[in-house]
């Protein structure tokens, strides 16, 4: 549905899979500020969602240059067409087929071009066949076969629909958006990754991909408490081999989605080095992989190193959603044999609780049982700047992280951080772009995840050691102003969009 | 009551002949009792009535009265009955109970109220100047009785409540006997009156029951017309159904070379109606056989192969048990073919002296043979249907049933046409025709059974 329209050309037009405008977040905010930041480009966004009813109004302002924005479900908008039997077209059906191979053999040999044309999917394979061909049928049960055998084949049978229906959805957003964008611009692989795909090639234009974390390994969490798993069909069965069973089926999809949308890709942008060598693995082409990373606002948060003044508070903050894949109950567990030695330090969970209040109620009931009533207090959702001059040691727990953006933001506030081994955590705090990026030193300490131990021994460490506190501080406005400046990421997109009209795609 | 298939199992799990002959006369009784005790009553009675009153011309009329009353009710209520029985299954799959009761209530009262609007002006024109004004007021209400009877009876035989319905018919028989016993003194009215009394009972009975076994907070609800929830073919199958296996009578009724009239428009065909009652009659025991083979092995086969594919099995133990019933499919047909064929060999050894016990002329002999063929493959065109509704194929069935009716009107007419020699051969080729064609359409659903199961949700 098009939601806006100023009739205008579209510069850029961005692919945002379950964020942008709709729901609050990382890449949400990642987006916005691109785009509030480039007003020298005018913007599209399309939001590809599940269903229309898990989201509510649009949560941002949205700028200016953002002149065209257009909503689809994946799950919701295309109608089941009436069932009839057909057969189905053979030679297409024969080009799924090498696709699955291309896929299954980690992308040697040719691949199946077809299948990236919009039209391959009104034409070729209707969403009809899909559904309802015995060509379909065929090659559902030749797989099954050859990699699912014994293995529940009704969930089989429905994942795999409830997979790629989704395809068809995107396919007909083709059309619907028309040639009215020079650059495609897809923030994450999947759906999104496919429809760009899609889009560069029916009309031609260059596709940069940025991954800020890695699709596949993100969606594996999502899995994992998806209840979208049964969206349509039979009750699914439960066995908790099976539903592993479900989640490598979807793993394996993201995979050779992602792999597909590598190879068409004509930029390749990750946020750090670690996350570079990862895509790389996965299949895409070195030459094309290149890193950006985020950029803070450093001129705003400078004046907050004065605020706090050369001694640091005996707060360890952690700034983040209180959701499990923050960890938040290894921090509450360091916090307690941090305590037993500086017991004026106090830890602060700054962040909202209400994404899964099943899981704030337990990590409450852990800083009851563990007694730190008042050591460790959440604070709910609150403005970054307000909290920052208050703490004097910033720690992530996580077990899973892309580029968090709130390490770079104590930096520039002058916080060191205390971060578990995730994602690009080692490269920010010690330091790993390149040579003179290692020069600069350690600001602040990584520690295995899940080692409550090993974080209570940096805690006390920085904050018992005023000295080293100074110095990893030092360090840290000295790469966030090197390295991690909005004006710097600015740069970065400007160019490479300006670049990119020259391609030859 | 889905405890009749389990009671057969059982019985049948012993193995001994005795074992069978006690499942096979089980099912007779459960699957074919209230038809025959309905034919065996009217002729029966008939015989005792003319011994007792001597009055041969208003036991024919009221004779041919019944038998026009339960074929035009049958093909009115054809409308209702499958779509009906659908709708009430799918409420019970929903646990939508408390449905049942005030959505049949709904359903006779449409149907009941039309056919009575629509039955008693035309019975006045009629049979008014001929017969009274009385025996047409009856005559209309014994079709709108008739009508509720066969709806509420099909939906509890879809609920397979065979014993109380078995038990239903030979009370309302019994007690058609006694009460025309006192009035058949009245001539035709009195034996009408009977008719419609034994009748109403049966249906009051039928849906008291009914009622008592799903009560509900409800009086009465058109839900059932809600068009999410109506399937329409369903409504031209039953029509055409029931109206497939009596237009061939119809044709020789309406034929001046083949009947005689009787009442106002009624006639009735002396040389084709005896030998196609008692055709009927003898398909009692493939009756038998189907019911066993199709509800209980059949049936158990089919619900093996649907759980397993809810259940989760992988598609090797789905392909298996999809074989393992279709195989459970060919025999069922194989053996109500073997079983009704030997009874028909034996009964054509037999036949002189069973027609001398009867009474009944030699001359219908010939035409009773043709006939048997075609109640034959009425019997396995019956099998067919019946597989093509367990696995939904309504299209198929609707094909099916109109093939045979069509067929059935047009040989029959041409039967006719080609002169007595031919009389039975236009019910025998369509009703072997329609057969092929039902098993046609059942090989090519099985043949991609597990692609249509899965793919056609």
């Amino acid at each position: 549905m098009v939601i806006l329209d100023k009739n205008e050309h579209v510069d850029v037009l961005i692919i945002a899979e379950g964020t942008y405008p709709y729901i609050r977040g990382g890449v949400s905010s990642w987006i916005h500020d691109l785009i509030s930041n480039l007003p020298e480009l005018n913007f599209g966004v399309v939001f590809l969602g599940s269903r229309r009813e898990d989201y509510g109004e649009i949560k941002y302002k949205l700028p200016e240059n953002l002149v065209y924005l257009i909503t689809a479900y994946l799950f919701q908008d295309v109608e089941k067409p009436k069932a009839k039997e057909i057969e189905g077209n053979k030679e297409a059906f024969e080009i799924i087929r090498k696709l699955i191979y291309w896929f299954k053999h980690k992308g040697t040999g040719d691949i199946p071009v077809d299948v990236l044309n919009a039209d391959f999917y009104e034409k070729e394979i209707t969403y009809e066949d899909f559904l309802y061909s015995k060509r379909s049928w065929e090659i559902i049960t030749e797989f099954y076969a050859e990699y699912a055998m014994g293995s529940p084949f009704i969930d089989y049978f429905w994942t795999i629909r409830n997979m790629h229906y989704p395809l068809w959805v995107v396919a007909r957003v083709v059309k619907k958006i028309g040639d009215r964008f020079d650059i495609v611009h897809s923030p994450s692989t999947g759906y999104a990754g496919f429809l760009a795909s899609l889009l560069k090639a029916y009309y031609k234009k260059p596709f940069i991909l940025t991954e800020h974390g890695i699709y596949v390994k993100e969606r594996k969490i999502d899995i994992l408490n998806a209840d979208w798993l049964k969206i349509k069909g039979f009750q699914l069965t439960k066995g908790a081999e099976e539903i592993e069973h479900l989640h490598k089926l979807w793993i394996n999809f993201f995979f050779g989605l992602g792999r597909l949308i590598y190879h068409s890709a004509d930029k390749i942008i990750s946020l750090f080095n670690e996350a570079r060598n990862i895509q790389i693995s996965l299949g895409a082409d070195p030459q094309r992989c290149i890193v950006i990373p985020n950029g803070v606002d450093v001129k705003a948060l400078s004046p907050i190193i004065e605020m706090r003044g050369d001694k640091p508070p005996k707060v360890i903050g952690l700034i983040g959603r209180v959701v499990p894949i923050k960890d938040i109950k290894t921090f509450i567990k360091a916090m307690k044999i941090t305590v037993e030695k500086m017991p004026e330090v106090q830890g602060w969970i700054v962040g909202p609780t209400d994404e899964d209040p099943e899981y704030f109620e337990e990590c409450k009931n852990l800083v009851e049982a563990l007694g730190l009533e008042d050591k460790v207090l959440f604070l709910g959702f609150q403005n970054v700047k307000d909290i920052l001059p208050k703490i004097g040691l910033l720690t992530l727990t996580s077990i899973s992280e892309g580029m968090p953006l709130v390490v770079l933001e104590g930096f520039a506030a002058g916080l060191p951080c205390v971060a578990t081994d995730v994602g690009s955590c080692r490269q920010l705090i010690y330091g790993g772009l390149n040579e003179e990026d290692i020069a600069i030193g350690k600001a602040g300490e990584v520690v295995p995840i899940a080692n409550p131990a090993e974080l209570a021994r940096a805690y006390v460490r920085i904050l018992g050691d005023e000295d080293l506190w100074r110095e990893y501080q030092k360090n840290a406005i000295r790469r966030v102003n090197t390295f991690y400046t909005k004006e710097l990421f600015l740069e970065n997109y400007r160019r490479i969009y300006s670049e990119a009209k020259g391609w030859r795609v | 009551m889905a405890g009749i298939s389990f009671e057969l199992r059982r019985v049948l799990r012993k193995g001994t002949i005795t074992a069978i002959v006690e499942a096979f006369g089980y099912s007779l009784a459960l699957s074919s009792g209230p038809y025959i005790i309905t034919i065996l009553s009217l002729i029966v009675s008939s015989l005792l009535y003319y011994r007792y009153s001597g009055d041969a011309l208003s036991i024919t009329r009221f004779q041919v009265s019944v038998t026009y009353l339960i074929a035009l009710s049958l093909i009115y209520s054809g409308f209702g009955q499958l779509v009906f029985t659908r709708y009430v299954a799918d409420r019970i799959f929903e646990r939508e109970y408390y449905r049942l009761m005030p959505n049949l209530l709904g359903l006779l009262t449409i149907f009941m109220a039309s056919a009575f609007l629509i039955s008693l002006p035309l019975s006045i024109y009629f049979f008014a100047r001929e017969a009274g004004y009385s025996y047409a007021l009856i005559f209309s209400l014994t079709f709108t009785v008739l009508v509720g009877l066969w709806l509420v009876n099909i939906v509890l035989v879809g609920l397979k409540r065979y014993k109380f319905i078995l038990l239903s018919f030979a009370l309302a028989y019994l007690t058609f006997f006694l009460i025309g016993y006192v009035l058949s003194s009245f001539g035709l009215n009195g034996l009408m009156v009977a008719f419609f009394l034994s009748q109403s009972l049966l249906f009051l009975m039928l849906l008291a029951y009914f009622i008592y076994n799903n009560l509900s907070d409800r009086i009465i609800e058109f839900d059932f017309l809600n068009k999410e929830r109506v399937f329409v073919s369903l409504i031209f199958v039953g029509f055409f159904y029931n109206l497939a296996i009596w237009i061939d009578k119809f044709v020789f009724w309406f034929n001046t070379a083949t009947s005689t009239p009787v009442l106002g428009p009624l006639r009735y065909s002396i040389v084709y109606d005896i030998p196609m009652f008692l055709a009927y009659l003898a398909i009692a025991p493939g009756m038998s056989a189907l019911f066993i083979k199709i509800e209980v092995e059949f049936s158990y086969w089919y619900q093996r192969y649907y759980d397993a594919i809810i259940n989760g099995l992988s598609l090797r133990k789905i392909y298996n048990y999809g074989d393992e019933l279709i195989e459970s499919g060919r025999s069922a047909l194989f053996e109500i073919a073997r079983v009704q064929g030997i009874f028909n060999i034996v009964l054509i050894l037999f036949e002189k002296p069973i027609f001398t016990l009867f009474n009944i002329p030699f001359i219908y002999i010939p035409l009773f043979h043709v006939l048997l063929f075609g109640t034959f493959f009425q019997l396995l065109l019956i099998s067919v249907i019946s597989m093509l509704f367990y696995f939904d194929r309504r299209k198929e069935t609707l094909i099916t049933v109109f093939v045979f009716f069509v067929l059935n009107f047009l040989l029959s007419y041409a039967s006719i046409k080609l002169g007595p020699y031919f009389y039975g051969y236009g019910f025998v080729i369509s009703a072997f025709i329609s057969f092929l064609v039902a098993l046609i359409l059942l090989r090519r659903f099985l043949h991609g059974i597990h692609y249509y199961t899965f793919m056609f949700v």
